[in-house]
């Protein structure tokens, strides 16, 4: 446990105006620039960097702290009101949100997308204050070979939560780890399915491949719902906030925090938001809600997306060793204001590493006020604009997101083409998450593997000897053939019951 | 379209077959992972075809309408994207917006145009001046 005087010292530091003002600018900041899809909250940190050269640590470290809390929860903005994920975290947020909004409560689904957010962030931010030092040796435990089954884990989750279909998870999956091994490969060097295009050298970019699938599909299908409902548009617009009530919720809030920090601390570990939804959906009264505008589905996704902020840094700051792009712009932030992250870090500079602890906490309870209040003022608006007007500046922001990443009209055209696949897909029964969380994991589970057997001279017994891996191959095992086993027992069931109520078609 | 299973199938098999042989020339290891994902493909779409012929399942139809109007939006997506490439993003968003509004039946000529000023406007300038991110060069002002 931490020193308390340290702690309550670095409260009041943080209670300054300087750092106030830094922190409230930095999380409005956040919240606007990331419901532009396409920019990502590691954008918007790095953009941000350089105007901390001249601050104090303390404001500097409220901004950055800020911007990293209100770019999280900015995502659920665009994901609620259009259907296109700000950033991976997101993508279950649109599942329950968007469903949310065209049942006229918008308002009140960014509302309970910031109360989420600030909840996770909070709890996150006390397990940083609290429990860093203990939570860092858990990261230490996993090596290449259990981050590897931690991956595996995280693409069977998504492969077999999403619908009834496992099968189809299991392709899509498939077909963005195949994604994912465009380009050079990290361990070798040889190039793979580059087609000798200098482009693909560095792999298909994330963003084009989830911007794509998830944004171009849902607009281009508007134009089919148009003729339905006519050129104006279809939403109710009920900026209610009282559709939702702490009962629901608060359990649903702490169960996905405490995934978030858990898995958060985990170097590469972008699956968190998908293992609490599904934890929520399968622990939930009501699954059959979930994906047409659950509460709780919404709750866990927002609450869990925020809680892996802080926990992402843990490991940054006690180890110096990022779990993410963000935990990584953070170091070198900290570096620049003079500062060496890892264990000495809380000996010689503690009013630092606990006021940073602090405003990850405050910037968390000001997305209540910014990103609830302010943004369902703002934003829930965008809904009151008929679809056709809708369906082309959509497009025009995806386009401009895409092409904002790396400058590039390369990757707009492969956003086009995914948006093609992803449209085929939909149209098909895949689902399209799985293909993105194959993308994203891919590399990192590859890189894993192929480091694990380097490690082991070839010998494969590592991956499925040591007792972390094999927890994690046991429960990767158990998702993927839970439905066969249900489908089993409710087929006995349907049998001694006459021949009635099989619930899973696959 | 009660065989958009087995159809699906084909095509994922022969996509991946594509990819199994592809992989064989890479070396040092490399070839491992994609031949080991898209092995796993192959059986799964071999199970799908099965599954899909013992048990077809039917999706969603498109009328002649809305197919036209989805494959013209489509289109209209790629000449978008290819305007922004040699007109630039301003010029060819000011073309591509209300073109598509006017085409999905939207005539109120003041929504267009104000929000299509305002829109564009709003994302040039945060594009250009905040995010300092240079948007494909505009060909109107090489002539001046």
């Amino acid at each position: 446990m931490p020193e308390l005087d340290h702690v309550f010292n670095a409260f009041f530091a943080v209670l300054a105006w300087q750092s106030l003002l830094a922190m409230c600018c930095g999380t409005l900041i956040g919240i606007m620039l990331s419901a532009l899809p396409g920019l990502s909250a590691t954008m918007c940190i790095a953009l941000a960097i350089p105007f901390t050269y001249g601050m104090d640590v303390l404001p500097a470290l409220g901004l950055l702290a800020g911007i990293h809390n209100g770019a999280s929860q900015g995502g659920a903005i665009p994901a609620v009101l259009l259907r296109i994920p700000g950033n991976a975290g997101s993508i279950c947020t649109a599942w329950d949100g968007y469903p949310m909004a065209q049942q006229g409560n918008a308002g009140g689904a960014i509302n309970l997308a910031a109360w989420s957010s600030a909840v996770g962030g909070m709890i996150s931010a006390l397990s940083l204050v609290l429990l860093a030092p203990p939570l860092a040796k858990v990261a230490l435990a996993f090596g290449p070979p259990e981050i590897f089954w931690v991956n595996v884990f995280g693409l069977v989750t998504i492969s077999s939560m999403l619908g009834d279909d496992v099968l189809k998870g299991v392709l899509a999956s498939c077909f963005g780890l195949l994604i994912g091994t465009i380009g050079l490969d990290n361990v070798s060097g040889h190039e793979r399915y580059t087609f000798d295009m200098l482009q693909l050298v560095n792999g298909i970019p994330e963003l084009a491949v989830m911007v794509g699938m998830f944004s171009l599909p849902p607009a281009w299908e508007m134009a089919q719902q148009i003729h339905v409902h006519g050129a104006k548009s279809v939403f109710q617009i009920n900026t209610d906030k009282g559709f939702w009530k702490f009962s629901q919720v608060w359990w649903v809030w702490i169960k996905s925090s405490l995934i978030g920090i858990i898995i958060g601390i985990l170097p590469g570990s972008a699956i968190s938001a998908f293992i609490a939804y599904n934890e929520a959906k399968r622990s939930s009264k009501h699954p059959e809600k979930f994906g047409k505008g659950s509460i709780e589905g919404l709750a866990a996704a927002e609450s869990v997306n925020n809680a892996d902020n802080a926990a992402a840094m843990i490991p940054t700051l006690t180890l110096g060793v990022p779990g993410s792009s963000i935990a990584a712009l953070m170091l070198g932030a900290l570096l620049i204001q003079g500062f060496q992250p890892g264990p000495q870090l809380f000996r010689d500079a503690p009013e630092v590493v606990y006021g940073y602890s602090w405003q990850m906490f405050i910037t968390s309870a000001l997305l209540i006020v910014f990103g609830g209040t302010i943004a369902n003022k703002f934003f829930a608006n965008i809904l009151r604009i008929p679809q056709a007007m809708l369906l082309p500046l959509i497009v025009v922001m995806v386009i401009g997101g895409g092409f904002a990443a790396q400058n590039s009209m390369f990757d707009v055209y492969m956003a086009f083409i995914f948006g093609l696949v992803g449209l085929g897909m939909v149209r098909f029964g895949f689902p399209i998450a799985p293909v993105i969380i194959g993308v994203v994991l891919g590399g990192k589970a590859e890189f894993n593997l192929r480091v694990s057997l380097l490690m082991s001279a070839g010998d494969t017994s590592i991956l499925y000897t040591r007792p972390i891996c094999i927890i994690l191959i046991f429960l990767s095992a158990l998702l993927l053939f839970y439905p066969g086993i249900r489908y089993v027992n409710d087929l006995r069931k349907s049998k001694r019951n006459g021949g009635r109520e099989i619930s899973v078609e696959n | 379209m009660a065989l958009r299973d087995p159809i699906a199938a084909i095509v994922i098999f022969a996509f991946s077959l594509t990819a199994f042989i592809m992989a064989r020339d890479y070396g040092g290891g490399a070839e491992l992972f994609p031949r080991g994902i898209s092995a796993i493909m192959m059986v799964c779409s071999v199970l799908l075809f099965i599954r899909g012929i013992v048990r077809p399942t039917d999706g969603e139809r498109m009328n002649g309408g809305e197919l036209f109007r989805v494959g013209t939006v489509i289109v209209g997506t790629l000449l978008y994207m290819i305007g922004v490439d040699y007109l630039g993003f301003v010029t060819a968003s000011f073309i591509y917006v209300p073109a598509t509004a006017y085409f999905l039946g939207i005539r109120n000529h003041l929504l267009v145009w104000l929000s299509t000023l305002i829109f564009v406007s709003l994302v040039a300038f945060l594009f250009r001046s905040v995010f300092l991110v240079p948007l494909p060069r505009e060909l109107i002002l090489t002539f001046f």
